[in-house]
């Protein structure tokens, strides 16, 4: 899932960069102090998730849960990844210094898209909350590899078989993300839903929320 | 969970100061990342290696780990001869091995290892608290550098959390296999992870509010440039500099 460092052209690196240095800027206006404990936990979940990883050609595949951080975190999701991958890059040597933005580029910005996906979705019932959050936690990481295969396409044209090969080497990891995207919020659902998103928190920040909860206890 | 062993040894690299590191890790990288021609890139894998030395000479895991990160670069010498078109060299009924997809592949196994040896001895040789710190100097939004501190911190709790849930589900007899029940099932512990590591890490955060903190971190490492580390600053910066020029010397 991570572009590795030498690969991508001057223009992709610099696309990733501009756009990641604006969403970090947005999230970490978004970002209150209080929140930090739920943004550092959801970002070392991030990071953990990376450990169980399997190589495909010029990328990896694993768990990567930017479905789950960004529906549960909007815009926020950039800072968190931007450090999450800081610290992949320093632990496990995945990504690296120069691709951090191309990187985060295409993991956020599907994170942000399902956030107001699942926020905006007008689902009552648990069933159709379900279809909501698989198919959110699906796109996300669709929409991610899609990202990855493009840079790669874009960078060298050589790279398109492999572009290719890489998205279609996702397509289970999609499924199986997904999956989990349904069952983790149904249990979030149940047992703390003040962290879960309402329509309100795009103004409102959710630590406001969790305070009220936490309050009413 | 996650291996420090950069941190090990103390070597020139490790005493030169962190921020001169990061900056010089950081151009270093774009550089050789961008770069095209040869030249540049031999150029660049000796200072790689003149600056690698210290860290990676007689430790066996950091050995371990570059020979780790050159497997997985073997994919690339499979895939990019296979599917690269133009010069053929070998041709059989199906496949054919092309010799820009070798070249490809030979500039692309450069690169890579010259920026890993770059950031691995530059970057990864910094204390996770001393490179927050440092970041913190050079200006980074201060949330930005708390919450890459927080995370670090983080990682450790969720560990320990991951491993009490683990050890609760083998003592009820839980045995993973391909149904919906394990996958039910780890999705609810990772669930149970989140909540329990939220919790433990607010009250990790309101035992610091407790103590005064207002979102600014004040470390306790000093940092000062000596001026050797002015010195290794501008060497370092001057055979960047010279390295990037080197690919517009006409061939």
């Amino acid at each position: 899932m991570h572009i590795s460092e030498g690969i991508v052209s001057a223009p992709v690196l610099v696309v990733g960069m501009g756009v990641t240095v604006v969403g970090t800027a947005i999230g970490l206006k978004k970002l209150d102090y209080g929140r930090i404990p739920e943004v550092g936990i959801l970002s070392a979940c991030f990071f953990a998730a990376g450990l169980a990883h399997i190589p495909i050609g010029p990328g990896s595949a694993h768990l990567v849960l930017n479905g789950l951080l960004g529906i549960l975190l909007g815009w926020v999701a950039f800072p968190a990844l931007v450090v999450g991958l800081l610290l992949q890059a320093i632990f496990f040597q995945f990504g690296g210094l120069t691709t951090l933005g191309i990187n985060t580029l295409n993991m956020a910005v599907p994170a942000v898209i399902c956030h107001y996906l699942y926020v905006h979705c007008p689902a009552r019932t648990a069933t159709s909350k379900a279809v909501v959050s698989f198919i959110c936690g699906f796109l996300a990481l669709g929409m991610a590899s899609l990202g990855l295969s493009i840079s790669l396409a874009l960078s060298e044209e050589s790279f398109t078989t492999v572009a290719g090969l890489v998205f279609l080497s996702h397509i289970p990891v999609m499924i199986l993300e997904g999956m989990l995207t349904v069952f983790c919020l149904a249990f979030l659902q149940k047992v703390e839903p003040g962290l879960l998103p309402t329509k309100k928190p795009l103004f409102v920040p959710v630590f406001v929320h969790a305070f009220a909860s936490f309050r009413k206890k | 969970m996650i291996q420090e062993f950069f941190l090990e040894r103390n070597s020139i690299i490790h005493q030169i100061d962190p921020r001169v590191r990061i900056i010089t890790a950081i151009l270093f990288s774009f550089v050789i990342s961008l770069s095209q021609q040869i030249p540049t890139l031999l150029s660049g894998f000796v200072l790689a290696i003149l600056v690698s030395a210290p860290v990676y000479w007689s430790n066996r895991n950091i050995q371990k780990n570059f020979f780790h990160f050159n497997k997985i670069l073997l994919l690339f010498w499979i895939f990019l001869p296979l599917t690269m078109e133009g010069n053929p060299i070998i041709l059989l009924d199906l496949l054919t091995v092309s010799k820009d997809g070798i070249w490809l592949a030979t500039v692309l196994t450069l690169k890579m290892n010259v920026i890993l040896l770059a950031f691995t001895s530059l970057v990864v040789t910094i204390p996770i608290s001393m490179l927050g710190r440092s970041l913190q100097s050079l200006q980074l939004p201060e949330k930005l550098v708390v919450l890459f501190l927080f995370t670090y911190r983080y990682i450790f709790i969720l560990e320990e959390e991951y491993h009490t849930l683990r050890t609760a589900a083998r003592l009820r007899g839980f045995e993973p296999a391909t149904n919906l029940h394990t996958y039910r099932t780890y999705a609810n512990m990772i669930g149970m992870l989140l909540v329990r590591s939220i919790t433990k890490a607010k009250q990790v955060h309101q035992a610091m509010i407790c103590r005064g903190f207002t979102g600014r971190f004040h470390s306790l490492f000093e940092l000062a440039m000596k001026p050797g580390d002015w010195v290794c600053l501008g060497v370092l910066i001057c055979c960047i500099a010279g390295i990037g020029g080197l690919e517009w010397v006409p061939h």
